[in-house]
């Protein structure tokens, strides 16, 4: 990995990993993040939510993974371009976020940080944890096992049955 | 030698080591109370166990010993350098009779009245000197061979996936070298294999445990339950030396008592019902297990009333869940098994010893959890048996590999009855009726269900060869047709996470020798009603 934690001993400062998906800039708690990887062999599995991108094994780990576009509601990309993947660990389980490309680690101050604006979509507000004003973009803080709880929630949709 | 005093034995040992160390520190700081605190209750342990295993020489030597410890824990005494010394020659002692029992299992003769005297004066607060007689034996070196350690069972299920994860690593790596031309790291690669098989029958002997700890409640049981019933019953068990792995029997202890309530209650008759049917007054019950080509069969047979078709033929009927034509032409073996029906029970009245009805389908899907059966026989006026049928463990399993379209998924081959071909060149050919599809399999009609629609998976159109598994559930036959069949392989069932526990078409997941991840297939999701099967299994 390229990113570097700034060693910044500011008390009011937090690290978050940046990553983007379809064009919009998110963050997340470094402390969250296990591995940062590029997913291979990925099998999928037949019945799942749309969200589930499938399952692979990742150093022994049964990793479940989770296609952030569809999770987001956001378009799915327009080619198979080069994804990565960042784990993360709930409850002993392993689940994999399949993001388009992963930025820096960034130590940021609460000086930029905002509440979610006021109009934001109802189902992003489930997810959104505030946003941080960057030089060249705005970074939703992404409340990942939100994500995830979400779609406990909304179980598995049935699918075709048997004729 | 008896278990309870051989573990008794290594305990003390134990024990005592922590004594020894604690006894030296003690003499040099008698006012910590952490360590005579240490002492205290290691000598209480041994006078419990030895009262409880009946050991009267010993327990009144740790009591006095104990009694002396007491006082001066609660600061009624203080310490002195002859007390001490009292304390030391009574552990002294306590390792003589120690060794003793270890070769003979039974105390030395004689008694310590000299040691025991000296103890309680100086805990009554006089009899300060040391009499030269209170050692009544010259104290040899201790030599309690131990033959167990403790170890958590944690650290015991830690090792056993471990080993299942070498195991897989192993496939790994005969998968590679299969493909490879490296000759050099053949034998070395075989040996890796054959030392990995040991360590996996190794590590899960250390987790087998006699199928007599699953059984050594039901004696007061079925006592308690014919007292109640006022039933004779002589329960006898055999095989109780089979050993399995701790994990089955604690899943399968539970239906196990179930079904020996039932037995006592529905299955064996009163002693006034066994004289008018010329039988012995005492109904007999019988528990058998025995160890079966990677299977633990276990038979619980009564010789009681038999199972009342007539009973389970009106309560079919009753319940709908079969025509008077169809129970016409069902075999006796064919009805008995509605007894594993969800709230089935013949019973005629609820008693609080068995039956409201909730039990033989919670155990049945119990054992079938875990990969078990269960079948019954009954003869009317004779008895019943029902037979469980489990696997040994539940960490390694063999599972065939097939392929429907580009995806790969594992079934296990617990389930998988035999292969067939159709289609092609094959003298097989699935056949419809309306949209069910069937097979023609030696003068019977399979129900087949396709996999590709089952699951939803997009299949080649174009191929023509398929092959159809048979597959066994409990006592069901159906087919499943599939594009390919690979190899078997060993698996590791590793469970799926929460966001797709609710497919119940799957039991989990393992990593393939490639290193791929494959799905497990649960057929029993599939058959939950043939031809209607939900396929996101929810119904289930």
């Amino acid at each position: 990995m390229t990113q570097s934690v700034q060693a910044q001993v500011d008390q009011s400062t937090k690290d978050y990993l940046s990553f983007v998906i379809a064009d919009q800039v998110f963050g997340m708690p470094v402390e969250l993040i296990q591995d940062i990887f590029m997913p291979e062999s990925l099998t999928a599995v037949p019945l799942s939510d749309e969200t589930i991108a499938g399952v692979l094994n990742l150093r022994g780990t049964i990793v479940t993974m989770i296609d952030g576009h569809a999770s987001l509601g956001l378009p799915k990309p327009d080619s198979a371009s080069a994804q990565m993947a960042i784990r993360l660990e709930y409850e002993g389980e392993s689940y994999g976020l399949m993001v388009d490309t992963v930025g820096d680690v960034l130590s940021l101050t609460a000086d930029f940080y905002e509440e979610n604006p006021s109009h934001l979509d109802p189902a992003w507000r489930r997810f959104a944890k505030g946003v941080y004003r960057l030089d060249d973009a705005l970074m939703v803080v992404l409340d990942v096992f939100e994500v995830l709880n979400l779609k406990l929630a909304h179980g598995v949709k049935s699918r075709k049955g048997m004729s | 030698m008896d278990d309870l005093l051989s573990e008794f034995l290594d305990e003390t040992a134990e024990n005592l080591d922590v004594v020894d160390r604690e006894l030296v520190r003690f003499e040099q700081d008698p006012s910590n109370q952490d360590v005579l605190d240490t002492i205290f209750r290691a000598i209480h342990t041994i006078k419990g166990t030895c009262g409880f295993i009946g050991l009267p020489r010993l327990e009144a030597l740790a009591h006095a010993a104990e009694t002396v410890l007491g006082k001066i824990r609660d600061g009624k005494l203080t310490v002195t350098p002859s007390s001490v010394t009292l304390i030391l020659e009574a552990i002294d002692q306590i390792k003589v009779i120690l060794t003793h029992l270890e070769s003979e299992a039974v105390e030395p003769d004689g008694d310590d009245v000299n040691l025991i005297t000296c103890l309680l004066g100086v805990a009554d607060g006089h009899g300060e000197d040391v009499p030269e007689s209170a050692q009544t034996e010259t104290v040899k070196a201790r030599s309690v061979k131990s033959q167990t350690v403790r170890v958590t069972t944690d650290a015991l299920d830690d090792l056993m996936t471990m080993v299942s994860e070498l195991v897989l690593t192993r496939n790994q790596l005969l998968q590679t070298m299969r493909d490879s031309q490296d000759t050099d790291s053949h034998s070395p690669l075989q040996r890796l294999s054959s030392i990995t098989a040991e360590l996996q029958d190794n590590v899960m002997k250390t987790r087998l445990q006699p199928i007599s700890t699953a059984w050594q409640k039901l004696p007061r049981l079925v006592r308690d339950i014919a007292v109640e019933l006022d039933k004779k019953i002589d329960l006898q068990m055999q095989g109780d030396e089979t050993e399995l792995d701790r994990q089955v029997l604690e899943l399968i202890k539970d239906p196990l008592t179930h079904m020996v309530r039932n037995a006592c209650d529905h299955g064996l008759e009163t002693a006034d019902q066994r004289r008018a049917a010329g039988k012995s007054e005492q109904g007999t019950l019988r528990l058998s297990a025995s160890h079966e080509g990677g299977h633990i069969f276990i038979d619980i047979a009564d010789d009681g009333q038999g199972l009342d078709m007539s009973r389970i033929k009106e309560k079919v009927l009753e319940k709908g869940l079969a025509t008077a034509s169809e129970i016409q032409a069902m075999s006796e073996e064919a009805l008995t098994t509605f007894i594993f029906h969800p709230g089935f029970s013949t019973a005629e009245a609820v008693s609080n010893v068995s039956g409201r009805g909730v039990g033989m389908d919670v155990v049945r899907a119990n054992i079938e959890m875990i990969g078990g059966s269960v079948s019954v026989r009954s003869v009317p006026g004779q008895g019943t048996t029902f037979t469980i049928k489990i696997p040994l463990t539940l960490s390694i399993h063999n599972a065939l590999v097939i392929g429907v379209g580009d995806e790969k998924f594992a079934l296990p081959q617990l389930y998988v009855k035999e292969l067939v071909q159709v289609g092609g060149q094959s003298e097989h050919n699935i056949e419809h009726i309306h949209n069910s599809a069937v097979l023609r399999l030696r003068e019977t009609l399979l129900p087949v269900l396709s996999l590709s629609e089952t699951l939803d998976v997009v299949t080649d159109e174009g191929i023509e060869t398929h092959y159809v598994i048979v597959a066994q559930i409990r006592e069901q036959q159906f087919g499943l047709i599939v594009d390919q069949v690979f190899d078997t392989e060993e698996i590791v069932v590793k469970p799926l996470s929460r966001l797709l526990q609710k497919l119940s078409v799957y039991s989990g997941c393992t990593i393939l020798g490639d290193g791929h991840v494959v799905l497990i297939l649960d057929p029993t999701a599939m058959v939950t009603a043939p031809g209607t099967a939900h396929a996101d299994g929810v119904a289930a």
